[in-house]
């Protein structure tokens, strides 16, 4: 019997080829922040300046003011893949020991409410947001619940986290900065931190309210 | 001005033969015509007898100019070739370095956009030979071209490639927020091998109404043409691959 010319389905991937879901995403953010920055329009091209040009809240290296003398940053895990995130826009980190109080209606990426210290704070799906609903496979949140939260620093939200992994400084340079100008798409996508092969995220940006208006780490 | 890009991820698909070739008909037909180098390779640097080590103006001072905040100035950096109607934006080694220097500034993937645009008066169509990697040259090819080309061989591993570049495409498509139409080339085709003609059968199956509907054959035409330093359509109107790129074409610029 002749064999077959091509192997078609027969022909198995080894299982350690295969990348895991989480690694696939993060190649991918590394992609959108690679491809974001090269995009992106910049302000016409002069060939020379008669005088200095007034400042601008980003430098022309596209590194945000906040982060020019260098910022304590918190690495973290969100089903899988890990992101930073720059300390000052946390105000703390408290451990999810109840899951929060759900509301009838609500969004999916809005997990519930949480009294904590006389404040009520909404509780946001952080998987759901950066990764999206549709590629959270099948784990069940209720049942492998977040074990964390980062408050954010307007005080309004925490964005639920699996682990906490550690803290440190990084230097502007450490960082592939992505102009918000590029930044249409997943406009929370701060840059790149080749280092750690993770995202530089702005968590103020990501709450689905906040976007709509002014916030986050550039202005 | 029309721009195309040709560019696969996979090397030795023939891209610099179809850069080359398409670029030779176009000028026979009257279109005046602009090949652009986007390869650290040379390859088509080559063909046309310049250095690749020794080029002095081409692509790389583009960047360099970019870098600087200089106003687009390419009409200083384009060569008129020997042949009539086909100019060169020639590659210097030296754009490999590139991805170095400028691959992480903010832009630099609209610098032969830019560029491009500033001679739209003076070129009909543009062919842009985009180099085989993802960095910032095939990002500038992807980004200022109107169609890409994909050139691929009739074999089981190019198919595998393709699949890497169209996502490589759809990533641009996304940033860019705008379509790039495409056009899969079969090409190198040796119709006595039965691998050729089971590739080309799956790869129409898997990207029907994208894949060319002929082919370019095996044509040692072409190789004889590269050799001679003369384009294949000036060298060899009549070879069997010069007339399949010419019906090519035709096709292309009748989808416009």
């Amino acid at each position: 019997m002749a064999k077959p010319l091509f192997p078609g389905n027969s022909f198995r991937v080894p299982a350690a080829a295969l990348l895991a879901p989480d690694a696939a995403f993060q190649q991918e953010l590394a992609l959108d922040a690679y491809l974001g920055a090269l995009l992106s329009s910049v302000p016409d091209i002069v060939e020379t300046a008669s005088e200095p040009p007034p400042a601008a809240p980003l430098a022309e290296d596209g590194v945000p003011a906040w982060a020019r003398a260098g910022f304590q940053t918190l690495f973290f895990k969100v089903h899988g893949v890990v992101l930073a995130t720059p300390l000052l826009a946390i105000r703390r980190i408290q451990d999810l020991s109840a899951p929060p109080r759900a509301l009838p209606g609500r969004p999916s990426w809005l997990l519930g409410l949480l009294e904590t210290q006389g404040e009520t704070i909404g509780i946001l799906h952080t998987a759901e947001l950066v990764i999206g609903r549709e590629r959270l496979g099948g784990r069940d949140f209720a049942e492998r619940p977040y074990r964390h939260i980062l408050y954010s620093l307007q005080g309004r939200y925490g964005f639920a986290c699996d682990e906490v992994l550690d803290m440190g400084k990084l230097h502007p340079a450490e960082v592939s900065w992505r102009s918000p100008a590029s930044a249409s798409r997943r406009p929370w996508l701060a840059g790149m931190v080749p280092r750690r092969l993770c995202a530089l995220v702005d968590l103020e940006r990501l709450a689905p309210l906040i976007r709509r208006g002014k916030g986050g780490l550039t202005t | 001005m029309k721009i195309w890009s040709v560019s696969n991820q996979k090397g030795g698909v023939g891209k610099t033969t179809t850069v080359i070739t398409l670029g030779s008909l176009l000028s026979g037909w009257g279109f005046r015509t602009l090949l652009v180098d986007m390869d650290p390779h040379g390859s088509l640097t080559s063909y046309f007898r310049l250095n690749p080590d020794e080029v002095q103006a081409g692509v790389y001072n583009l960047f360099q100019d970019a870098m600087a905040r200089k106003k687009p100035n390419p009409e200083a950096y384009i060569f008129k070739t020997a042949f009539e109607g086909i100019a060169l934006l020639p590659a210097a080694t030296a754009i490999a370095t590139l991805d170095r220097q400028a691959g992480t500034l903010e832009g630099m993937g609209l610098v032969l956009a830019n560029n491009l645009a500033a001679v739209a008066n003076e070129f009909d169509h543009v062919l842009i030979d985009s180099p085989p990697m993802l960095g910032v040259l095939m990002v500038n090819a992807l980004a200022a071209c109107d169609r890409l080309i994909i050139p691929v061989l009739s074999e089981f591993l190019a198919l595998q490639g393709l699949d890497r570049m169209l996502r490589t495409l759809q990533m641009i498509r996304k940033s860019r927020k705008s379509d790039i139409h495409y056009t899969i080339l079969p090409t190198l085709f040796d119709r006595r091998t039965r691998e050729a003609q089971e590739s080309l059968r799956l790869l129409r199956e898997k990207y029907p109404h994208k894949v060319w509907d002929g082919v370019i054959p095996v044509d040692t035409k072409l190789r004889d043409a590269s050799r001679a330093g003369i384009p294949p359509a000036q060298y060899a109107p009549e070879a069997r691959a010069v007339t399949a790129y010419a019906r090519f074409l035709e096709t292309l610029l009748h989808d416009g």
